[in-house]
């Protein structure tokens, strides 16, 4: 018998953290770090802008999944300063003084949002679809440069490059998956934003479940996350080939207002 | 007669500080925003961590050239937190409040130093230039993905990305400078890395000029900023393209390994 990976999830009670707990707890000995306990494993509830109340909760882990933080796009600049850029500073150094293998960071299409200012992707960002020739447009990389629309997006970049340096100098690998949008009743159809960033549940489950289990000497990389959309912003061909991402789910073209 | 513009200097007490007022305070009128003094300067005497104490010192200002920081790729987390990402804040939120039109920031090749770890520029950094032919190995363009070396690498990228933002959602426009290494003595012989990332002190009063003197139109961009040297890691291209860089030193491919110490 092979004991089962330990994962602890900042963020576990959260919308994302929820469903890696139901979706995923046969697999994997999960923990949670949150303010508030996930009912269904075991929570260590603390802020992580708290280093030292914190710290137990990494002892043993081989994976974390950090996806704590203030999630709103327009967070203010001392909101994202505490809970953004000193958390994920805080949940990196804690991985390296506790052995962790690897940080898989909720990293964020808000990094790259300042292209929804400039066509083709205002276009698609504004559901004028008649402008554009589908699959005949430029698509958004992840090596295209650094854009973020707030500072929210700002620390998603800093984590990004946090990572990259735990990765070649402390050992802690990470990925880094620059989610589009996990929507709450998993129904894009709220406005052309949510068609075309959204990331059905169980495509969320799939893409974290392989990041999780890419092998060790897979060290650091960033993924666009999204579903199969029709109207895409961003090229989620690099996750495909790389991890073997395989979308389930794939949005339209109806939405029900701008 | 027209008016110079006026041009802060963050950290202008500081080498790369004091070769800009020395090299073209005929065309700027520069003044300072440091920890100490510039005599002969307009100096603030603040530090940047503090908006209300600094936000003074931007008023007027056209453009802004932000120097000052924890200028140690060695230096903690907690001294870069305060010194480099909360201070990079407040220099572009005072610019925006006081309507700077532009931020000229001086990034650092750390924010790529992670690809000193592998060949060929491993090679390059530790003099084995014998394994390399010249000019027949990939260069590190702005267009590589961030690999920082440090907390102050990291930080640099950050003030690329908040420096993105602000121009998109803020009308502050920004230039980032990566800058390779400014020396005290102009003399980069003593070491490989100090070859291949010197940027001459005439070549970074170049430089930075052409960041003040670009049009307004050029909005957003960040430029590899070393000298012409022989044995690069970082291709220099784009700030010879798009500003029309023209840099005047060379460094080649000589050292002779000796100690670099600051005195400043």
């Amino acid at each position: 018998m092979t004991d089962k990976r330990k994962i602890l999830i900042t963020g576990g009670a959260g919308l994302i953290g929820s469903l890696l707990i139901e979706n995923l707890g046969d697999k994997y000995e999960f923990s949670s770090l949150d303010l508030k306990p996930n009912e269904n494993v075991p929570s260590t509830v603390a802020s992580v802008d708290d280093f030292d109340a914190i710290a137990p909760a990494f002892e043993g882990m081989d994976t974390v999944i950090h996806l704590a933080a203030n999630p709103s796009p327009n967070g203010s600049w001392e909101s994202n300063l505490k809970n953004n850029f000193i958390a994920t500073y805080n949940v990196f150094e804690l991985a390296k003084r506790n052995g962790v293998k690897r940080v898989i960071f909720a990293s964020s299409n808000h990094a790259e949002g300042g292209n929804y200012l400039v066509p083709p992707w205002k276009h698609v960002n504004e559901g004028d679809y008649h402008l554009l020739k589908q699959d005949g447009y430029e698509l958004v990389t992840e090596k295209n440069q650094i854009r973020p629309d707030g500072y929210y997006g700002v620390a998603k970049a800093y984590g990004e490059a946090l990572g990259s340096y735990y990765n070649d100098y402390h050992g802690v690998n990470s990925f880094h998956l620059r989610i589009g949008w996990v929507i709450r009743d998993n129904d894009p159809t709220v406005n052309p934003h949510g068609l075309t960033l959204w990331l059905s549940h169980r495509d969320l489950v799939q893409i974290m479940d392989l990041c999780i289990s890419a092998p060790d000497s897979y060290k650091y990389d960033i993924f666009n996350a999204t579903s199969d959309n029709t109207w895409k912003i961003f090229d989620i061909s690099h996750a495909k080939e790389a991890l073997g991402y395989k979308p389930q789910d794939r949005a339209g073209s109806e939405y029900r207002s701008k | 007669m027209n008016e110079k513009r006026k041009v802060l200097i963050t950290g202008g007490a500081g080498l790369i500080g004091s070769i800009l007022i020395d090299k073209l305070s005929d065309k700027y009128e520069f003044s300072s925003l440091d920890l100490k003094e510039v005599p002969g300067i307009k100096s603030t005497v603040a530090n940047l961590d503090e908006l209300d104490a600094i936000q003074p010192a931007f008023e007027g200002i056209d453009t802004v050239v932000h120097l000052a920081a924890d200028r140690s790729p060695e230096g903690s987390w907690e001294s870069i937190l305060q010194n480099n990402f909360v201070a990079t804040y407040n220099v572009f939120e005072a610019s925006k409040r006081s309507g700077v039109k532009r931020v000229i920031f001086a990034s650092s090749n750390h924010a790529e130093g992670g690809f000193y770890l592998d060949p060929p520029w491993k090679h390059i950094n530790e003099g084995n230039f014998h394994l390399l032919e010249r000019d027949n190995y990939e260069l590190v363009t702005e267009r590589h993905m961030i690999r920082p070396d440090s907390y102050y690498g990291v930080a640099k990228a950050y003030g690329e990305a908040l420096g993105s933002y602000y121009n998109d959602y803020h009308g502050v426009s920004s230039f980032h400078l990566r800058i390779g290494w400014v020396l005290e003595t102009d003399d980069p012989t003593f070491s490989p890395y100090a070859l291949s990332l010197w940027l001459s002190h005439r070549d970074t009063a170049q430089i930075i000029d052409l960041c003040i003197g670009a049009p307004e139109s050029h909005k957003y961009d960040i430029f590899n900023a070393t000298s012409e040297n022989m044995w690069k890691i970082f291709d220099i291209q784009h700030a010879k393209d798009a500003l029309g860089y023209k840099p005047e030193d060379a460094a080649g491919e000589d050292f002779e390994l000796r100690e670099y110490k600051r005195t400043t």
